[in-house]
């Protein structure tokens, strides 16, 4: 295991922000830490980097306990914060170059190491830049390179895509994909659900400081009883008609639930279970006229949903 | 040295901000330098008030010899007596006094009257006023002394015996060259230099903690194997070699103007104090870092705490205008200390043992200083550091 944690316990107070909280991530892996806001993945990372003291358990990175002063297993680490760390002070080659500096004393090294990461995030143009100059996108990606430039083994990515735009989001997790080909264990914080879909190999979903469940995407979209999500879109307005519809979809074996909501008809299918035929044959029975008709597979929000009765992302940030 | 160079760096791009109160000392002292505002003396020409005197006792002796006697030291303006001729002369400062040598002087002067009655019209606070008083005074004095050892002796005797004794003059020599013109304005130079040090030092050194102490970037380099021994000596000798090469251009800088007038050991001393007061600046600013968040509390901060320290302390008004109360709260600066020293090195004449005592006590009081500083920033900062890591 390149990174294993058991029973951390983090208190603020009276807050516990980590709950005897475990994780395992394997070498060569891209593991996503999804949770909302606030559920504790910035005190993980902290804790797994001997940044924050911890109440109680055990962190170990690369099979050996992490502490403050193990710089030989800092030596192989990358850190990409929330928060963009760069000096204002120094250009964009110069912030890189002195990161790498931290980590590769031989210069020439490090003058290729510098000049690699500059390639990979695409900076080239802005070498000279202060990041005063640099927009939001081009910044996250500076503030990237500032971690990976000496090739570390385990990269740890914490929330790297906050506040970036979609085209700067893509070449940033292209590029994450990129560093775990060749041969970097990544570990990716998101309240992003679709990113972590997207590159994450494993994940754990995180509630207040404790795991809920982790697994491959596909492992966990099994854990729940939903299935397809069918959407119908109304032509007409809703009327008695429609209602008693509604109710005969929800009384159909394989539906777990339905609604109406406007000129909508949601309903959740069970787990491996096909109803869309069932429910468009009640529909034209009842000469109900729609539009659209949508089949979805569920989502992270779904399990995340199904499991905690709330909404992963908050929904006012969406 | 990543963390030593980005230090470097850092000032470096900071050098505009600092380099604007360097440039104001410079021009300042320049001009200090030029207009010469310093007290001392080194030569001396005697001063000839223009001056009418209107003799109402004319023919007597000892009044005939006061006139003539003060002709010789004043430049003579003949005017015809009428008063308002006189007040014009005066207002338009054509004559600076007059003297009107009433009828009976000569007589009440040599029957033992030490001051007669004479009148006098001048300008209001007019040192050549105060000069021709002097002269008067002088001649009145020197001949009531000669009519009282010798009653007997013959007027015009006794005036020509008087104009003898007022005749004699006595040659004066300045005795060291180094209280000269150059070497007081070094001295300005290093008094002033007070003011720019410190806010330079207070820039340079919390621009590089407010780089450095952003909890992010902290994050990042407590996350590198570098270890945090090793960050802080980095960041330490950062502040220092920016302190010391700051005060080394300042002190060349200061020989390169008044090379002419350097007296070297005492420039020696005017360094160490300046080297000693930079440190303890060093250290002010250091503590003082801890508590500065952005740019903008940076630059105030360093406005005002140059210019407060400055002002209580003798660098803008001398300590010898301040008064008791302002002097003791100032005493609690390094900048009094500072000055302090400066003032026993332009005032001593050779380096005596009593003057080295009072001027080590002036270093020790600053290097005191120095230390309570850097104690303190010390405990702040490790307090704050802990509480990061709760």
């Amino acid at each position: 295991m390149v990174v294993k944690i058991d029973n951390l316990v983090k208190r603020y107070g009276d807050l516990i922000a980590l709950d005897h909280f475990n994780l395992e991530v394997a070498e060569g892996e891209i593991f996503g830490l999804l949770g909302p806001n606030g559920s504790g993945k910035t005190t993980a990372i902290m804790c797994m980097l001997a940044l924050l003291k911890f109440s109680k358990g055990e962190v170990s990175v690369f099979g050996k306990p992490m502490r403050p002063d193990a710089y030989d297993i800092k030596r192989d680490i990358g850190i990409i914060m929330q928060n963009v760390a760069v000096y204002d002070e120094l250009t964009v080659f110069e912030n890189i170059d002195y990161f790498c500096g931290l980590y590769i004393l031989d210069k020439k090294k490090r003058r290729e190491l510098v000049e690699e990461a500059i390639s990979f995030v695409g900076l080239n143009e802005f070498r000279r830049f202060y990041p005063r100059k640099l927009s939001g996108g081009l910044l996250r990606r500076l503030n990237i390179a500032c971690g990976i430039a000496h090739k570390p083994k385990l990269i740890i990515l914490d929330e790297p895509t906050v506040a970036v735009d979609p085209q700067s989001r893509n070449k940033i997790l292209e590029g994450i994909v990129d560093l775990n080909r060749q041969g970097a264990t990544v570990i990716y914080t998101s309240h992003y659900m679709e990113e972590v879909e997207q590159i994450c190999t494993r994940l754990a979903i995180m509630d207040k400081g404790k795991v809920i469940a982790s697994g491959s995407t596909s492992e966990l979209k099994s854990m729940i009883r939903t299935g397809e999500k069918i959407t119908i879109e109304l032509i007409d307005e809703q009327d008695t008609q429609v209602v008693k519809t509604v109710e005969q979809i929800q009384a159909l074996p394989t539906i777990l639930s339905a609604s109406l909501n406007h000129k909508t008809i949601s309903a959740r299918s069970e787990q491996n279970r096909h109803s869309l035929s069932a429910v468009t044959h009640l529909l034209n029975e009842n000469k109900i006229a729609y539009g659209r008709v949508y089949c979805e597979l569920p989502t992270l929000n779904d399990v995340f949903l199904e499991m905690t009765g709330k909404h992963l992302r908050d929904q006012q940030g969406v | 040295m990543q963390v030593f160079k980005a230090c470097l760096k850092i000032i470096k791009r900071n050098l505009p901000s600092m380099m604007i109160y360097l440039s104001v000392f410079l021009v300042f002292v320049i001009l200090v330098t030029l207009w010469n505002p310093q007290s001392e003396t080194e030569d001396f020409t005697t001063s000839r008030p223009r001056m009418t005197i209107i003799n109402d006792d004319t023919g007597h002796p000892l009044s005939e010899g006061l006139k003539n006697y003060l002709y010789t030291y004043a430049k003579p303006v003949e005017l015809d007596g009428s008063g308002d001729q006189i007040l014009d002369a005066l207002f338009f400062r054509q004559i600076v006094y007059v003297l009107r040598i009433p009828n009976g002087f000569g007589n009440a002067l040599a029957n033992g009257d030490t001051h007669p009655k004479l009148i006098r019209t001048t300008l209001p606070d007019s040192y050549q006023g105060a000069y021709s008083d002097q002269l008067i005074n002088r001649y009145l004095t020197t001949t009531a002394r000669f009519l009282n050892a010798s009653p007997d002796m013959e007027l015009s005797t006794v005036v020509r015996q008087v104009n003898q004794v007022l005749e004699q003059s006595a040659d004066v020599s300045l005795r060291s060259e180094a209280t000269g013109n150059g070497f007081s304005s070094m001295i300005y130079f290093y008094i002033f230099l007070a003011y720019s040090l410190t806010a330079v030092m207070i820039l340079g050194v919390s621009s590089l903690m407010l780089a450095f102490q952003n909890k992010d970037i902290r994050r990042r380099n407590f996350s590198s194997p570098v270890q945090i021994t090793q960050y802080n000596f980095q960041l330490i000798l950062g502040n220092l070699i920016f302190a010391v090469v700051t005060c080394l251009i300042l002190c060349l800088v200061s020989l390169f103007f008044y090379r002419r007038f350097a007296d070297f050991p005492r420039w020696l001393l005017l360094v160490l104090n300046t080297f000693v007061f930079i440190i303890t600046i060093m250290g002010l600013s250091f503590l003082l870092s801890q508590f500065i968040r952005s740019r903008g509390m940076q630059q105030a901060v360093a406005n005002v705490v140059s210019l407060g320290t400055c002002f209580i302390s003798g660098v803008f008004v001398p300590q010898e205008l301040l008064g008791e109360n302002v002097l003791a709260v100032a005493s609690f600066t390094p900048t009094y200390w500072y000055i302090n020293a400066i003032r026993l090195i332009q005032h001593t004449e050779s380096v005596s043992r009593s003057f080295m005592n009072r001027y080590a006590v002036s270093l020790l009081i600053q290097l005191s200083f120095a230390v309570a500083f850097l104690v303190v920033a010390l405990v702040v900062s490790k307090q704050k550091r802990q509480s990061e890591k709760q």
